[in-house]
């Protein structure tokens, strides 16, 4: 406030009020997590985790938004969520980003375990982080199962029926476990899972991130404007549809599930025991990964000298992008029945997954073995970034703040009119604007 | 001669266990045996039912709609003889299809598969219901009293499941 010689602009006062917060959170329990925003460009692999957690953050924004309309009993579900997604102001627009969301937190959690898997990053003390961290994928692959179960429109119900026919089939634990969550019926499912849904698993999550975030979180508000701008657009542009409400008159079509459980709807669909084929296979395959930090002892960082890790990794992306297609794939032919339809023939289906990891793990082994015989290849030489006058990216810089507000603005405008799809794509890329105005920014301020 | 400290760390141990014993019942608050109680409810008559025809009942029935509609509570009554009826879960343990009897194959049929199963036991003989890891439909156990009138006391099973079938019934397959 008061007149000093040097007088401090509005943004020199934001940001000492920004440093000055920061300088007083750090005495807090917050800084024993030390977040670091990159004052230069970075390439997002390495803080693929930050991404998966703001990801998680939207889903708990939106998922709050949606539980005050959300009405968890067997007449209600379906059409509570109905009533979301068609009455509600901006209902659709939650739905779809709470949908989408999910589907980019599963895609970004897999992204980022497979970067830390073949850049090695379980390794140096980090096992306990990549443990938790396989955890934490499973939660959130079985969270936005349950997620979808909750519409409790025939494909919902359908979802229910195997997990349930899953648990009960584990012995021991399995039908204990079913007759808590499935209770006296339906009324109680619902009401049961919804709790998981909203408050459990959410909260277990959470209790893990504090065991699975290092100490050194990177915070790269570019990239996080980039993705949830991109989460936006998807969301206005590929609506989910409400699917038709369950009636147990109604007979089930055949129907694919949500993507991540497409692997295990397609080991179910070889028709072979359910519990070898629904519960076991997966947990052994989530046990391949969860093992990595502790079979690979190898001193080597290098992808030549981790030959265990490297098949693993490999094996892992092929069978799951294997197994993800065959889902999807169901005979078509009307005159055939359902069990005809989706049956998958299991002995082609385990030739093709013993055959991909013969080729993964031996691959890997010649690999580790001849590698080191090839001449290596020359170094690449780094590329010297593209010259670019201080103005020119000031000027773009402007330019692209002036697209942002113009932007903001057609998006307000579009909400005004009611033109909720074109007012959200207007609203994602105007969050994709400002993240390359961030990394515009930071191009000037690293010289 | 065991350590005196040794002595009273597993004392306190053992006592920290034991203080945690009686949470272990607090299970039951998952499963509680009010929701799951079946009381004595009269579900209808025999005589009014043809021999070889069905009827559909709710059980246990509250007059909550919302509870009533749950089709873990759809039972059908079959009257297999002159003085003899069956009551099954009418849920299909394929996928929960709501299953009927079908006079003219004397069958029981889902009609969302075709999973059929024989009135005598429910037990699932044809369809996808043949590989489901239980073919036993449950069994809503009911009394005949004098007057006909039929009286649900409780099921047997696991609705969706199946149920494990008694010896003499796994003989008869």
């Amino acid at each position: 406030m008061s007149q000093e010689e040097k007088k401090p602009t509005l943004i020199d006062k934001v940001i000492e009020g920004y440093e000055w917060t920061i300088k007083r959170l750090e005495r807090t329990i917050l800084f024993g997590i030390r977040l670091v925003i990159p004052n230069k460009i970075v390439s997002p692999h390495g803080f693929l985790g930050m991404l998966t957690f703001i990801t998680f953050i939207v889903l708990g924004v939106t998922g709050v938004l949606l539980m005050f309309y959300y009405r968890p009993t067997l007449t209600d579900a379906y059409d509570s969520v109905k009533l979301i997604n068609d009455e509600i102001d901006f209902g659709m627009v939650i739905r779809n980003i709470h949908y989408h969301a999910s589907n980019l937190m599963i895609f970004l959690a897999v992204y980022h375990l497979f970067y830390q898997l073949f850049s090695s990053r379980y390794k140096i003390r980090n096992e306990l982080i990549w443990v938790t961290g396989v955890i934490l994928g499973t939660l959130t692959i079985v969270e936005a199962y349950i997620g979808y179960d909750l519409i409790m429109n025939i494909r919902a119900v359908l979802a229910i029926n195997i997990g349930a026919a899953l648990t009960y089939s584990t012995p021991f634990i399995g039908p204990l476990i079913a007759n808590v969550v499935i209770g006296t019926g339906f009324n109680d499912l619902i009401l049961r899972i919804y709790t998981l849904h909203v408050l459990l698993f959410p909260m277990i999550m959470i209790i893990l991130f504090t065991i699975h975030f290092p100490r050194n979180l990177v915070f790269d508000p570019g990239m996080v404007g980039i993705i949830i701008g991109s989460l936006f657009i998807t969301s206005a542009l590929f609506p989910v549809p409400l699917g038709d409400k369950y009636s147990p008159d109604v007979p089930a079509q055949v129907t694919v599930p949500e993507w991540y459980i497409n692997p295990l709807y397609a080991l179910l669909r070889t028709e072979l025991d359910k519990f070898l084929m629904g519960v076991l296979l997966p947990t052994l395959f989530i046990m391949m990964f969860m093992v990595v930090p502790f079979v690979d002892r190898s001193k080597g960082m290098k992808l030549s000298d981790r030959p265990i890790a490297l098949g693993i990794g490999v094996s892992g992306i092929l069978q799951s992008l294997v197994t993800t297609v065959w889902g999807f794939y169901v005979d078509p032919d009307p005159r055939k029945s359902y069990l005809e339809r989706i049956a998958i023939d299991p002995y082609l289906f385990f030739g093709v997954l013993i055959l991909i990891n013969i080729v993964s793990f031996g691959g890997a082994y010649l690999y580790s073995k001849y590698a080191k015989k090839i001449q290596p290849a020359p170094k690449r030489t780094r590329q010297e970034p593209i010259k670019i006058s201080q103005d020119t990216i000031e000027g773009i810089v402007y330019a692209m703040v002036i697209a942002e507000f113009f932007v903001v603005g057609v998006s307000l405008y579009m909400y005004l009119l009611g033109d909720l799809t074109f007012g959200l794509i207007a609203t994602g890329l105007s969050l994709i604007i400002f993240g390359f105005i961030s990394y515009g920014i930071r191009l000037i301020t690293s010289r | 001669m065991v350590d005196r400290r040794t002595v009273i760390k597993t004392i306190f141990v053992a006592s920290g266990i034991a203080a945690l014993a009686p949470f272990f019942p607090l299970g039951k608050f998952l499963t509680p045996e009010a929701q799951a109680s079946y009381p004595r409810q009269k579900v209808g008559n025999i005589n009014s039912i043809p021999v070889l025809g069905q009827i559909f009942v709710t059980y246990p029935k509250t007059g909550d709609p919302s509870k009533d509609n749950d089709p873990f509570r759809q039972f059908l009554i079959i009257r297999t003889s002159e003085n003899e009826v069956k009551a099954y879960s009418r849920v299909c343990l394929h996928l929960w299809c709501l299953i009927d009897y079908k006079k003219d194959k004397d069958l029981i049929e889902c009609p969302c598969h075709g999973s059929q199963y024989l009135k005598e036991n429910g037990y699932g003989i044809a369809g996808p219901v043949a590989k489901q890891p239980n073919r036993w439909l449950p069994v809503l156990q009911i009394e005949v009293d004098e007057n006909g009138d039929i009286y649900a006391i409780g099921i047997e099973g696991e609705i969706g499941y199946g149920r494990s079938p008694k010896p003499e019934e796994l003989r008869s397959i």
